[in-house]
C-alpha cells in the first residue's frame, strides 16, 4: 500500500525557506504534527542471505563448497579478477576468458561448464555485461557468469572453476527466499574517541535462533585493508544481550587504527542447524570514527527568549571548544516533551555555518519564536550539534532539557 | 491510481499558487526551465555528451516537451561524494539558470542524483550558490533516489579489495567515494546529521516527488536485465525493488508520485515506460 504524505499547506508557497539575517543561518519551523527523533545508536541491521568467498586459482582451477538450506532458489554469480601483467593468453579481443563453471548439486544433478543448460529443469546458466551494473563500481572484467537454480536443494553444492587467465575468483552464492538470515550492524554509528564500538550479528532461520555458529567480524578504516578477525560470541558476555539467543557480540574498547572516516565491517558466520545441516552467511556494516575536532561544553548551553514584537526571537548559545580549526555548522532543533515512542513534537530549528580557530568560541543562533512560546509545558528539549564541514563529520552533540528563560 | 491523481492534483495546484505569486510580485516574465541530474556511475559522465547518453535523447525531448522548454543536463563525475558532486552541479545550475534568465526549475534526478539535490536542498549555507538555486526551485521529481541507501552499494563494500591482501587488493580495488556514500549504514549517518526530509528531520524546503521502480524484467529479450536481476536476488533488497535501489529506500524521503515496473536502466528512459511523458505533466 502506497502511503501518500501530502505536503502541508505551508509547502503550497513559494519557499519556506528562512535565510536569517547573518550570513551562513538558516531557520525553519516544524509543521503541526511533525515530530523530530533522536539519532539512532546504529544504522538499521543490514539482512543477508548472501554467502561471499574469494579463491585464489592453482594452477588455473579452484573449487569450493556451497552449504545450501534449499527449498527455494539458488544464485551463484562468479566474478573473474584479472592481473594485465600476469594474463598469459587473451582471445582475439583481449578480452578475459569467461571462466568456466561447474556446479553439481548434492544429489548428483551437474551442470557442466560446456553445457548451457542441463537436461534436469530447473538449472540454468546465463551471462551478463559489467556495463550492466556501471553504477554500481565494481571493478568487473569480461563476461559474468551466473547459475540460477529455481528449487535448490538442500546441502553442499559443488562448485568447480576453470579460472583460465583470472588471477582471483569471488563467488556470491545467495538463496533470496531462505528464512536463514544474517543480520547485522556496528555502532554507535556516530563514534567518538573513548566509546567502544559494539559489533552485532544475529543468526535466525524464521523465528528460531541459531545457535553455536562461528561469527567473526574484521574492520577496515576508510581507504586502508581490512585488519585480523574478531570472534563474536553468544553468551550474555560480550554485547550480546541473553546468552543462546542466536545474537552474537563482541565490543572493541580501541580501533585497530586511530583512522577517522567512514569505517566499514565485514560478517563471517557459518555453522549448523538443530538438524545438522551446514550454513554460511556474509553480511555488512559501517560508522563513522568522528575526528573530534570540537567539542560542545554541555553545562554552558543557554536559551532565552529575546526581543518584542516581530523581532522576537529565542538566542540559543554554547561555548566550542575547538581543537582543529576549520569550518563548522552549529545546528539546534527545538522540540517538546517526549511520547511514548520516544519521539518529540518538532517546533524550531536553525543552523548557522562559520570558520572556527581553535580555542573556545561562543556559539549563537537565533531561532523563530513564535512555534516554541506556543507550546505547553514548561521545559524544552534542544538537541544541539557541531558539525564540521571539511571533511564531514559530527564532532560534538548534546542534548538538554531546559526552562526558558523570558518566556 | 486514486492516489497518483491526488499527487498530480496537488502539483496542478502548486503551480497555480506559485504563478500566481510570480504574477503578483511583478515577476510576470517568469521562466520557467529544467534541471536533470544523473545518478553515479564512472568518471565519464563528467563529460557533457555522456551524461546526455545516460538520460537518452527520447527521456529529454519527451520531459520538455520536444525541447521547447529550457533544459540543462548537469554533468559530474558519477565517483564523487554528495558534496563534491552538489559543487559541480551547483556551479552548472548558476550559470545556465543566470545566462537564461531562469526563475522557476523543476529538477529531474535519477539514482544517486536524488541524493546530490537533497544535498543541495539540506544545506542552503554549505555553498553559497545553493540558496539562489533553492529559491528558483518549484519541486524535485526524483526517481528511484537511495535516499536510505542500498543494499548493492552494500554489496559492492563487501565485494571491494579491502577484505583482501597483499596484490589482491588492487586487483579488486577499493569502493569509490559515491558507492561508499549509497551504503545503507553511510545513509543513515547522513540523513541523520547532514540531510533532510526523512522522518524525524526538519522538512525539504521544497517538494521532492518520488519515483520508485519495481520491475526488473525489461528488455525484450532480457538482454540487459539479467545484471539486474542477479543484483536484486544477491544484494538481498527488501520487499520490491529496480534492481539497484528498493523502494522503501526510494520512497524514505518526499512524497510518493508513483512506482513504476521500469527497472534502474530503464526508469531514467522514455522507453519501457514513458516516465519522460509523465515528468511532462508538469508543464
Amino acid at each position: 500500500m502506497i502511503a501518500i504524505r501530502i505536503p502541508s499547506a505551508a509547502l503550497l508557497l513559494a519557499s519556506s525557506l528562512s535565510l536569517a539575517a547573518s550570513p551562513g543561518t538558516v531557520t525553519g519551523t516544524f509543521a503541526p504534527g511533525e515530530r523530530v527523533s533522536a539519532p539512532e545508536s546504529h544504522a538499521p541491521a543490514h539482512v543477508s542471505r548472501t554467502l561471499v568467498r574469494s579463491i585464489v586459482p592453482v594452477g588455473g582451477r579452484a573449487t569450493l563448497e556451497i552449504p545450501v538450506r534449499g527449498g527455494g532458489g539458488l544464485i551463484i554469480w562468479t566474478i573473474p579478477s584479472s592481473d594485465d601483467r600476469l594474463r598469459s593468453s587473451r582471445n582475439s579481443n583481449n578480452a578475459v576468458t569467461p571462466v568456466g563453471v561447474t556446479l553439481g548439486s548434492p544429489s548428483g544433478r551437474t551442470l557442466r561448464a560446456d553445457e548451457a543448460n542441463t537436461k534436469v529443469p530447473g538449472i540454468r546458466r546465463f551471462t551478463f555485461e559489467p556495463s550492466e551494473l556501471a553504477g554500481l563500481d565494481l571493478r568487473l572484467s569480461g563476461t559474468q557468469q551466473v547459475v540460477h537454480v529455481e528449487h535448490a536443494e538442500a546441502g553442499l553444492y559443488h562448485l568447480e572453476l576453470d579460472a583460465h587467465d583470472s588471477s582471483l575468483l569471488t563467488v556470491v552464492a545467495a538463496e533470496p527466499e531462505s528464512g536463514l538470515t544474517l543480520a547485522s550492524w556496528a555502532g554507535p554509528l556516530s563514534r567518538h574517541a573513548g566509546e567502544p564500538v559494539v559489533l552485532h550479528a544475529e543468526l535466525t532461520e524464521g523465528e528460531r535462533p541459531l545457535l553455536g555458529a562461528r561469527v567473526s567480524a574484521r574492520l577496515a578504516a576508510p581507504g586502508q585493508g581490512a585488519g585480523p578477525a574478531v570472534e563474536l560470541f553468544d553468551d550474555g558476555k560480550h554485547e550480546d544481550g541473553a546468552a543462546g539467543d542466536g545474537v552474537y557480540g563482541a565490543s572493541l574498547a580501541e580501533l585497530p587504527r586511530d583512522a577517522s572516516g567512514f569505517w566499514t565491517v565485514r560478517y563471517e558466520a557459518e555453522g549448523v542447524d538443530a538438524s545438522g545441516r551446514e550454513f554460511a552467511r556474509t553480511g555488512s556494516g559501517g560508522f563513522m570514527n568522528e575526528r573530534d575536532a570540537a567539542r560542545l561544553a554541555s553545562e554552558t548551553v543557554k536559551a532565552r527568549f529575546v526581543g518584542r514584537g516581530e523581532e522576537r526571537v529565542l538566542r540559543v548559545s554554547a561555548r566550542a571548544d575547538v581543537a582543529t580549526s576549520g569550518d563548522y555548522r552549529f545546528d539546534v532543533i527545538v522540540s517538546g516533551a517526549a511520547a511514548g515512542s520516544g519521539d518529540r513534537p518538532g517546533l524550531a530549528w536553525g543552523e548557522s555555518s562559520s570558520r572556527l580557530t581553535a580555542g573556545s568560541s561562543t556559539l549563537t543562533i537565533d531561532l523563530p519564536s513564535p512555534a516554541i512560546e506556543g507550546a505547553s509545558g514548561s521545559a524544552l528539549h534542544f538537541d544541539i550539534r557541531l558539525l564540521a564541514l571539511d571533511p564531514m563529520g559530527v564532532a560534538s552533540r548534546v542534548e538538554r532539557d531546559l526552562s526558558v528563560e523570558g518566556r | 491510481m486514486v492516489a497518483v491523481k491526488l499527487v498530480e492534483m496537488v502539483k496542478t495546484l502548486r503551480s497555480i499558487v506559485l504563478i500566481s505569486c510570480l504574477v503578483a510580485t511583478g515577476a510576470a516574465t517568469a521562466k520557467t526551465g529544467v534541471v536533470f541530474i544523473h545518478g553515479k556511475g564512472g568518471t565519464s559522465l563528467a563529460d557533457a555528451a555522456t551524461a546526455r547518453a545516460y538520460w537518452t535523447e527520447s527521456m529529454i525531448s519527451a520531459t520538455t516537451k520536444g525541447n521547447t522548454i529550457p533544459s540543462l543536463v548537469c554533468h559530474y563525475d558519477g565517483t564523487q561524494y554528495m558534496w563534491v558532486a552538489g559543487g559541480v552541479v551547483a556551479g552548472q545550475i548558476t550559470n545556465w539558470m543566470n545566462a537564461n534568465a531562469i526563475t522557476d526549475i523543476v529538477v529531474e534526478t535519477h539514482s544517486f542524483g536524488g541524493v546530490v539535490i537533497r544535498w543541495i536542498l539540506s544545506n542552503p549555507t554549505y555553498d553559497s550558490r545553493y540558496a539562489p538555486i533553492i529559491s528558483r526551485i518549484r519541486w524535485v521529481n526524483s526517481i528511484a533516489p537511495p535516499n536510505k541507501g542500498s543494499e548493492a552499494a552494500n554489496l559492492a563494500g563487501t565485494l571491494s579489495g579491502s577484505w583482501l591482501t597483499g596484490w589482491l587488493v588492487d586487483l579488486v580495488g577499493q569502493s569509490n567515494d559515491s558507492t561508499k556514500n549509497c551504503s545503507t549504514s553511510s545513509m543513515a549517518y547522513y540523513n541523520q546529521y547532514y540531510l533532510k526530509g526523512t522522518s524525524g528531520r526538519p522538512a525539504l524546503p521544497k517538494a521532492v516527488y518520488t519515483i520508485a521502480g519495481t520491475g526488473l524484467w525489461n528488455d525484450f529479450a532480457h538482454s540487459e536485465d539479467y545484471g539486474l536481476a542477479t543484483l536484486s536476488g544477491v544484494a538481498g533488497l527488501p520487499g520490491e525493488d529496480d534492481g539497484m535501489v528498493a523502494q522503501y529506500s526510494a520512497q524514505g524521503a518526499g512524497t510518493v508520485w508513483f512506482l513504476t515496473e521500469a527497472n534502474h536502466h530503464h526508469n531514467r528512459r522514455n522507453d519501457y515506460r514513458q516516465i519522460g511523458v509523465s515528468l511532462a505533466t508538469d508543464f
